[in-house]
């Protein structure tokens, strides 16, 4: 395809969800069937034209250069500066590409859940236009050129969530749980605006009117060393400021400690919406823009080690509350958390190409699992795990679909996760720590996708409903997912084991974020850290320690919850204030609170006393006071009375005479 | 005789204003429609003239000019140039919606109606004059009716309120007139010394072939303040020097600014609001706001540069008071009017910010958050006219999930808090962007307080979207407070949601494409630019 083709494509994969949420929005919120086409329509025709252009590029072989087309959407044109140019467009290479085939096929996997699982809904056509929406918002991420146009659509990414997790917007704790995430993410925000800000100038300081916003242009910058080297000693410590504040943008998206907070709440939405968000949108873009942005992250040395602490740390902590979620849908939250630390993790130890290889398995098996846990939620009538057991009898594709999810996300060999957190331990094998961070965070997974597992699927069933299968508008698309979760992995695997040889995802992956396109794979080996991760085999001892922590954690959940061998609630007291600490969720959302409740709406408070108090009250009423009082004053001399006036004018002349006399005297 | 649109959009009103004194009383109808004709007229003016403003030549365009008091140098000398035209197009929508809005006054709507005219009247004179004293007179035009309009219509301590208000827009427009009246004399002894430049001068403009030395013509001030400022350094030359500037600058910017309203001159804003009646407030804080910071720009930064570069940066830091306590104290706020009124504070801050960084992005950017706050602001105060009519309360613990009784206005607001958050897609987002980085540019020029502030507005930001989601998480959403089940109507019919769909598609329709007004703002606010940085480079190194 030639390059105006590709560009096309990506505008109307692009703009088709939008077009579908506002003809919805004006014209079909009546008729349902219509707005259900046209919004599972918009996202599927972009999912078919992603893997069109996905198979295109792969034709085109690894390091093609981007496609880009760009409209100016705002301009300031300033004779002493250079022009500051925003623009709006679609950047065409193998990542977004990959990215929006992503969004575009899990999409319509969840999109035709939602057929199933919002039927009845009153807020059928409202539901429909705002999922159509949040598709949008991610996908401009994807296809983003530039900082701004990236912002923009966080934002809208943000709001998106929002309107999507408060759709149900009568019951308080859904719109507080929307609420939480648009405020999380706007602090995070906060941080991303002034690190674009702070990189623009710094850009415009050293190279003159050069486009700051601009990837490609930065990515030019960065990628040659003499410019580089440049920027980074006019930038000094700066650099690595902007590079984390950028960050601080992708832990809000992303959920990275400590703005995870609203994550877990988001549950409070629709199960579709947990799927959407939690798999190939919302938490993806964050790893998606240090994947985009990579260029420059690599160069940060100081962020990148912040950022993959803060990965690793997420990654352990959120596996630990979930091992004490009973909640199902708060046990895939956690995970997704988890799961998001391991990719941020990877990516901060200069293995973007891991990060992103476990972004798009992630995005398969966990939309999967939120799918199946929607689908048990909507045969049992409850979230709980307790009330659940048996079900593998009632819902046999829910179950084997489920079981497919589970495996994939603990790593068993050769299923999708597997592939990925593979690539991910090696990458992080060069700092220790996090390396055993890393292994001890696939155990745990193991385990509390095994206790979900052997508690809601197996034994005796609890609950007092009857629970029996979905319709297949539901489970077909589970089986789709099933189906990449099984096998999708092995498009990533290391050369000598994937089907594809030395052309697998990775070569596209390495090639796409290390450099502009021409002479990419020279600089694989230079990284900062002298690091090049790319596998040509397995690494074995990396393998046989992943995969044997994965199956130990399954079998230690089967001691506990399969077979009874052991007592889970012997563990709890054993665990005592641990395991008090932890189902607390580390005390976090109280801390927030605190802050939110406490600190900032006192200092709103007190604000608003000195106001009310000392502005109004003390200066403006006090100055008309004054003014009041004055005249008061002033009034009582004009008493009427003839005898008054007289005494006060001849008072008046007395003084005058005598100041004239005296003042004679004095000055002459 | 050929009347250009920018005398059109003034007589419009003012034509309005006359013929409602004729009309009975009792024809309510013909009153409503009457003014609501008037206000769409504007709508089609303003909206011709950003459509054939001529990007490409710039500068005033649509002028006319017709002498009035040629021995004070007083004239009819309207016309508009970009910042003017997306002033007019914010005051001809907002008057419109405002119209709209007002078909719901049953208690003397005659009068009311007159009052509203007469005082956009004024609003449209401020922003298409081009005569300072016809300026000054449509200024005070536009804030006497308001005092009637809020003792009269209005609600909620609206004696305190219509008095604060008017006291302090008096008192600004007092200090103002003596800034300007010292402008004229000034202007009058340099044109008297430098007779052949006057000459020039009226070689140069057509327009004004018959300008004599006394002249409240704007033009010829600032084509007096250029000329003496090139006749020699900051401090030795003898007209427009920088003590003179240092000592005019501060009573435009106060005088403007108590309107504008900058802190600690705020005070009368968020009170005024909540007394005045929905479309009072609408004009008020969505187009009488934006008087004060325009007056700074046209008259403040075009003559009196020097003192502005010098001076400006003191208001940025005056700002983040604005910006950041305003914001605070919008969140400790219980009467929803009182949360947009403090946020209206808030968000002019951000319009002063821009102004006070001195170069385009930020001057561009705070004239299009003119319009989008004004747009957005309008908004507000109409939604939240439209409940209280029936609740009689804008307390927010009494409100509570009136989405579902409500639906489409709860969908409006909602829209108005995002957009006024700073949500992209709407106006504001682009303009308050653009301020940011105009601070941030300001910044690296060399006045590194600027770092300090674009890192506060950009909290400030966050702290606007707390207390916005905030508000209208307990008025709209959450359990239905059963107290008004069925009690509180929606905007069910078309000719009810005209205003509301006008002002959100405005907001959407710049919020997508901002370039369509910012291409005609950057025509009027380039030359002002380079007006100011040669005066930043006229006193750089004097203290």
């Amino acid at each position: 395809m030639d390059d105006n083709t590709v560009a096309t494509l990506a505008y109307v994969i692009l703009f088709a969800p939008v077009v579908a949420a506002i003809l919805i929005t004006l014209f079909t919120r009546k008729s349902k069937g219509i707005s259900a086409f046209l919004s599972v329509g918009s996202v599927v025709t972009g999912g078919i034209l992603s893997v069109i252009l996905l198979f295109d590029q792969l034709a085109k072989g690894p390091g093609t250069p981007p496609v880009i087309s760009q409209f100016e959407w705002a301009a300031a044109r300033d004779s002493a500066i250079g022009d500051i140019v925003l623009n709006i467009g679609v950047q065409v290479d193998f990542i977004s590409i990959l990215m929006s085939t992503i969004v575009g096929v899990v999409g319509s996997c969840i999109f035709v859940y939602a057929l199933g699982y919002m039927k009845g809904d009153e807020g059928w056509s409202r539901f429909f236009a705002k999922f159509a929406f949040f598709a949008f918002s991610m996908l401009g991420i994807t296809y983003a050129t530039n900082f701004v146009q990236i912002f923009i659509f966080w934002e809208l990414v943000g709001v998106s969530s929002y309107l999507l997790i408060g759709y149900f917007y009568q019951k308080p704790s859904a719109t507080d749980a929307g609420k939480k995430a648009f405020m999380t993410n706007r602090i995070g925000d906060f941080g991303m605006t002034l690190g674009i800000l702070l990189l623009f100038f710094a850009v415009r300081d050293v190279f003159g009117a050069v486009d700051g916003f601009s990837f490609v242009e930065l990515q030019r910058i960065f990628t040659d060393e003499a410019s580089r080297t440049l920027l980074f000693d006019a930038m000094g410590w700066k650099a690595g400021l902007g590079a984390f504040l950028i960050f601080v943008g992708a832990m809000g998206k992303s959920a990275q400690f400590p703005l995870h907070v609203w994550l877990p709440d988001a549950m409070e939405g629709p199960t579709p919406v947990s799927a959407l968000m939690h798999a190939a949108t919302m938490v993806a873009a964050g790893v998606y823009m240090i994947v985009r942005c990579y260029w420059l992250f690599a160069w940060a040395e100081s962020a990148m080690i912040a950022i993959a602490w803060i990965g690793g740390i997420t990654a352990l902590m959120a596996a630990t509350i979930a091992v004490v979620q009973n909640d199902i849908k708060k046990i895939l939250a956690y995970s997704t958390l988890s799961q998001l630390g391991y990719m941020v993790m990877a990516c901060g130890m200069w293995g973007a190409g891991a990060g992103m290889f476990h972004l798009a398995t992630h995005a398969f098996f966990k939309a999967l699992l939120f799918m199946g846990a929607g689908s048990v939620i909507h045969a049992c009538h409850t979230n709980d795990i307790w009330e659940m057991g048996g079900l593998a009898k009632k819902m046999k594709h829910t179950t084997w679909t489920f079981i497919a999810g589970t495996l994939a996300l603990a790593g068993i060999f050769p299923l999708a996760g597997f592939w990925s957190k593979d690539e991910i331990l090696s990458a992080s094998h060069h700092i220790a720590p996090l390396y055993w961070i890393g292994v001890g965070v696939a155990f745990l997974t193991a385990f509390y996708m095994g206790r979900c597992v052997f508690t809601a699927f197996f034994g005796k069933y609890r609950g007092d409903g009857h629970p029996h299968e979905s319709p297949a508008v539901m489970w077909v698309p589970l089986a789709i997912l099933a189906i990449f979760a099984i096998f999708g992995g092995w498009v990533g695997a290391p050369a000598d084991l994937n089907p594809f040889g030395e052309h697998g995802l990775q070569s596209y992956l390495l090639v796409a974020y290390t450099t502009v396109a021409e002479g990419a794979h020279q600089q694989v080996i230079n990284w900062p850290t002298g690091q090049g991760h790319m596998a040509k085999s397995l690494h074995m001892n990396v393998a046989v320690i992943g995969t044997l922590v994965a199956v130990a954690g399954l079998f230690v959940s089967y001691l506990f919850y399969g077979s009874r061998k052991f007592s889970a609630e012997k563990a709890k007291k054993m665990f005592g204030p641990i395991y008090t600490l932890v189902s607390n969720k580390y005390y976090i959302d109280e801390f927030y609170l605190f802050l939110v409740k406490k600190v900032q709406q006192g200092f709103a408070n007190l604000c608003s006393i000195v106001e009310q108090h000392i502005i109004i009250g003390i200066f403006v009423n006090g100055l008309a006071g004054g003014a009041r009082e004055a005249g008061d004053k002033f009034r009582k001399m004009q008493t009427g009375r003839v005898n008054t006036y007289v005494t006060m004018i001849l008072g008046g002349l007395t003084l005058l005479v005598f100041l004239f006399v005296v003042g004679k005297e004095f000055w002459g | 005789m050929h009347l250009s649109l920018a005398t059109l959009i003034i007589l419009v009103p003012a034509l309005t204003t006359l013929l409602l004194f004729f009309v009975p009383a009792k024809k309510v109808q013909v009153v409503r429609w009457l003014a609501a004709g008037g206000a769409f007229c504007t709508v089609i003016i303003s909206i011709t003239m950003m459509a054939t403003y001529d990007k490409a030549v710039g500068g005033w365009q649509f002028t006319q000019v017709v002498t009035w008091v040629e021995d004070l140098g007083i004239s009819w000398n309207v016309g508009a140039d970009g910042i003017s035209v997306a002033m007019l197009l914010l005051t001809s929508l907002v008057i419109m919606a405002g119209t709209l809005v007002s078909f719901k006054v049953t208690d003397r709507p005659k009068e009311f109606y007159i009052l509203l005219m007469a005082l956009v009247t004024g609003v449209f004179g401020v922003f298409a004059g081009r005569d300072m004293f016809f300026f000054y007179f449509s200024y005070e035009l536009a804030v006497i009716p308001m005092y009637l309009l809020i003792g009269v219509w209005g609600s909620t301590n609206k004696e305190y309120a219509t008095m604060k208000l008017t006291l302090f827009l008096t008192a600004g427009a007092v200090v103002a007139l003596i800034g300007l009246l010292l402008l004229y004399w000034h202007t009058k002894e340099f044109f008297d010394a430098n007779p052949a430049l006057l000459e020039a001068f009226r070689n140069a403009h057509p327009d004004f072939s018959d300008a004599t030395s006394s002249s409240f013509n704007l033009l010829q001030v600032q084509y007096a303040a250029k000329h003496a400022m090139e006749m020699g350094g900051p401090a030795s030359r003898e007209f427009f020097s920088l003590g003179f500037q240092l000592w005019v600058f501060p009573l435009i910017l106060l005088g403007f600014g108590a309107i504008a309203p900058m802190w600690p001159l705020h005070t009368w804003s968020p009170g005024g609001h909540a007394a005045a009646p929905s479309a009072a407030s609408m004009l008020h804080a969505g187009v009488l706001m934006k008087l004060g910071s325009y007056g700074i720009i046209r008259i403040g930064l075009t003559c009196l540069p020097e003192g502005a570069a010098k001076i400006l940066p003191i208001v940025a830091a005056l700002c983040m008071m604005n910006i950041i306590y305003g914001g605070m104290v919008a969140m400790a706020q219980k009467d929803l009017k009182f949360v947009i009124g403090y946020s209206s504070s808030s968000h002019m801050g951000y319009v002063l910010l821009g102004i006070a960084s001195m170069n385009v992005i930020g001057l561009n950017g705070a004239v299009f958050l003119m319009f989008a706050h004004g747009i957005m602001t309008a908004l507000a105060f109409g939604l939240i006219g439209w409940f209280y009519d029936q609740t009689h309360t804008r307390m927010l613990p009494d409100l509570g999930g009136l989405a579902k009784q409500i639906p489409f206005i709860g969908v409006c607001f909602t829209i108005m808090a995002l957009a006024s958050a700073g949500l992209p897609g709407f106006a504001n987002f682009a303009s308050e962007f653009m301020v940011l980085i105009g601070s941030w540019q300001e910044a690296v020029r060399g006045n590194s307080w600027f770092f300090l502030y674009t890192i506060l507005a950009v909290w400030g930001i966050v702290i606007s979207a707390t207390y916005l989601l905030r508000a209208a998480r307990w008025a709209f959403f959450g359990p239905l407070n059963p107290c008004w089940e069925g009690k509180i109507k929606d905007a069910d019919t078309w000719f009810w949601r005209a205003p509301f769909i006008m002002l959100i598609a405005a907001l959407v329709l710049f919020g997508c494409y901002p370039k369509l007004l910012i291409d005609v703002i950057a025509t009027g606010t380039g030359p002002i630019v380079d007006i100011i940085e040669n005066a930043r480079q006229a006193v750089a190194g004097i203290k």
